[in-house]
């Protein structure tokens, strides 16, 4: 390489670099705080590096509140969440994008305007309801509100909209019915829209303290972000070195997990230049 | 060759909210036939092909396959194959997989297609076994062999052309349906598919259909050619019938490798005038302007008596040399001069001979084509 080309890579990485520290600070305070022992988390003289490394902070973690069951609740909440979504939205937007029927547009129409409201504006209507239903403090008060994806029908219709018509044809001679052409031909040619979606879901339902708050008092059914809640309310005011160590076991599978599908994710989100 | 008809259409429309694209279409694709239904794009051809595929229905009309009127039924009960002109290949299934998917959508359950199921179940691994060697035997005759286990993404043109038609082969059904299945292949090659979709259809002894809006496939591989003009049928027969009997003035402009001339020219009491007197039609009540159609390599150069023209210039072919002369009352037309022919200097004249029962007459207005006195002498 020369020089000339040298100089300008150099400050552009090393802008991107501050940038990427910038952004991670609170992240890196997070572990550094979480492997701190009490009497230094709260000493008057500001000290980056630990002393010595605590790692009870991490046992008390999961010893002085359920932690292993939150992050199953997690789970459990996430993935009936994210399944229903697909069960749904693909479908759906398989219709949309390659059925003529009367009404078509409007309700594509409704599933833009469906983009623009915020859920929190249906929050109470939707908890009354599960209050009506008795729903609330279950599993399914944490997952039902979700399951209609506007935000994935709308993926997927691009998506599906892009896929050359004469590919349905094809399946339709070859005796696929309308059902088995969305999971057998579309779904799986999806399969980059659906991970971009999958992690959009994960993240927003995993991290998402609100509805939790509002849906579920029982802590048997508390998700990761309800659950670190908990540390705070003791008695014993607020333990920081195992709130800590909880928030960062609650936050790295999302991002293990991102490390894993990022080339997957970029591609969903660059997608649309699918060729047969 | 030509038996009974497998797929018949009769007073089909078909109409898209108020455009009318199909209009009154009544024809019948014997067995054993290779019809091409031939036209300019837009024409409705494909729209054809699709109703008879069951991709569509008519508006009004009705559709029958052996004889059984199938308006109602979907493609895969009526049992036949289409090859697409995108090939249309499942880009997430190797060629192999893309093969057998009509075998495993007819002929297992739904339990044995399921993902891990098919494993399992001895009646799912029997039906998968007999579908790979039928796979195979497809693959061997397409000579795609070697292509069975890559995805469509890593084939050529002309590669997946092959992989579409083995998909249509592999359920062996009642007639083929294909449509422009080669217009996205090079010239060279498409040449030599054609030789090889002529072969297979011989092979399979099956009906084929074949849209296309290339007169030269049309007229070099079928024994029916069909030609749609405006959501009509503009003409039916033979090859050898639409090269030398066009029904109108469209459909002789349409056929032909080299372009038909069409000069306007007066008529009076059957005969017509100018430069192309000595023409005359048998038409009872003939029109006063007609269209004289003669096609370019039916005007040959030649010394002594004729139709005297100037040169404006030459196009050499190689084989053939194409003149593009200029009538005394400055309509220019075209003339094919055989190998060996030199040309005269840009702006001498030419003498061009007209054999009269290589002309046609058609009327200015309707472009309906009028009887001539050599009706029926040559066939």
């Amino acid at each position: 390489m020369s020089r000339a080309r040298v100089v300008p890579r150099t400050v552009s990485l090393l802008l991107l670099l501050a940038g990427a520290l910038l952004i991670m600070l609170p992240f890196i305070w997070l572990i550094l705080v979480s492997l701190k022992p009490a009497d230094e988390i709260f000493s008057p003289d500001v000290r980056f590096l630990p002393t010595r490394i605590e790692w009870t902070n991490y046992v008390r973690a999961f010893v002085e509140v359920d932690l292993a069951r939150f992050l199953m609740n997690g789970l459990i909440v996430v993935a009936g969440i994210l399944f229903f979504q697909i069960a749904f939205a693909v479908p759906c937007a398989y219709a949309l994008s390659q059925r003529r029927f009367v009404g078509r547009q409007v309700i594509f129409g409704m599933i833009l305007a469906a983009l623009l409201v915020p859920f929190h504006v249906a929050a109470i209507p939707i908890f009354l309801g599960l209050a009506e239903l008795r729903l609330v403090n279950t599993y399914t008060a944490l997952i039902v509100p979700f399951v209609a994806s506007a935000f994935g029908m709308f993926l997927f219709r691009q998506f599906f909209s892009q896929i050359p018509a004469d590919l349905f044809d094809a399946a339709r001679v070859d005796g696929l019915s309308e059902t088995a052409i969305v999971w057998r031909i579309a779904f799986p040619l999806a399969m980059p829209a659906a991970s971009a979606f999958a992690v959009f879901s994960v993240t927003a339902h995993w991290n998402d303290l609100f509805w939790p708050l509002i849906a579920t008092s029982d802590p048997a059914l508390a998700t990761p972000p309800r659950g670190i809640v908990y540390f705070r309310d003791q008695e014993a005011g607020d333990d920081m070195g195992p709130l800590m160590a909880a928030a960062a076991i609650v936050t790295a599978p999302l991002v293990i997990g991102f490390l894993v599908a990022q080339r997957k994710f970029t591609e969903g989100l660059a997608a649309g230049s699918l060729k047969g | 060759m030509n038996g009974a008809p497998v797929m018949e259409l009769a007073d089909v429309s078909r109409r898209f909210g108020s455009t009318e694209v199909l209009n009154g279409i009544s024809l019948a694709v014997n067995e054993g036939s290779f019809t091409s239904l031939l036209g300019p794009s837009g024409c409705g051809k494909s729209t054809t092909l699709r109703i008879m595929a069951g991709l569509d229905q008519p508006s009004e009309g009705s559709v029958r396959l052996m004889g059984r009127e199938v308006g109602e039924l979907t493609a895969s009960q009526r049992n036949v194959a289409m090859v697409f002109q995108s090939y249309a290949l499942y880009p997430h299934l190797t060629v192999a997989q893309n093969i057998a998917l009509p075998l495993v959508m007819r002929e297992m359950t739904r339990i044995e297609r399921l993902p891990f199921v098919r494993s399992l179940l001895p009646g799912a691994r029997a039906k998968r076994a007999s579908h790979d060697a039928r796979v195979e035997k497809i693959a061997e005759m397409l000579d795609i062999t070697h292509l069975l286990k890559r995805r469509p993404s890593e084939l050529s043109g002309g590669q997946k052309q092959r992989a579409a038609v083995g998909r249509a082969l592999v359920r062996d059904p009642v007639i083929f349906l294909l449509d422009e299945p080669l217009s996205n292949l090079d010239a060279k090659l498409r040449v030599q598919m054609r030789a090889e979709l002529t072969s297979l259809h011989r092979s399979t002894g099956r009906p084929f259909v074949y849209v296309t809006h290339d007169q030269a496939e049309a007229m070099s591989m079928s024994d029916q050619v069909i030609a749609i003009m405006d959501g009509k049928i503009a003409q039916s027969g033979s090859p050898r019938d639409l090269y030398e009997r066009p029904s109108s003035s469209d459909v002789a402009a349409f056929i032909g490798a080299h372009p038909i001339n069409l000069v306007e020219a007066p008529m009076s009491g059957g005969a017509v005038e100018g430069a192309f007197s000595g023409l005359a039609t048998t038409a009872a009540n003939a029109p006063g302007r007609v269209l004289v159609g003669v096609r370019p390599e039916h005007l040959v150069p030649c010394d002594g008596d004729g139709l005297k023209t100037t040169l404006d210039r030459i196009e050499y072919l190689g084989s053939e040399t194409l003149l593009h002369v200029r009538l005394d009352d400055g309509a220019s037309i075209r003339a094919l001069a055989p190998d060996g022919y030199a040309p005269p200097a840009p702006g001498e004249a030419v003498v061009l001979r007209l054999d009269p029962s290589r002309a046609h007459l058609f009327a200015a207005d309707t472009g309906e084509r009028l009887p001539t006195p050599f009706e029926g002498r040559r066939r």
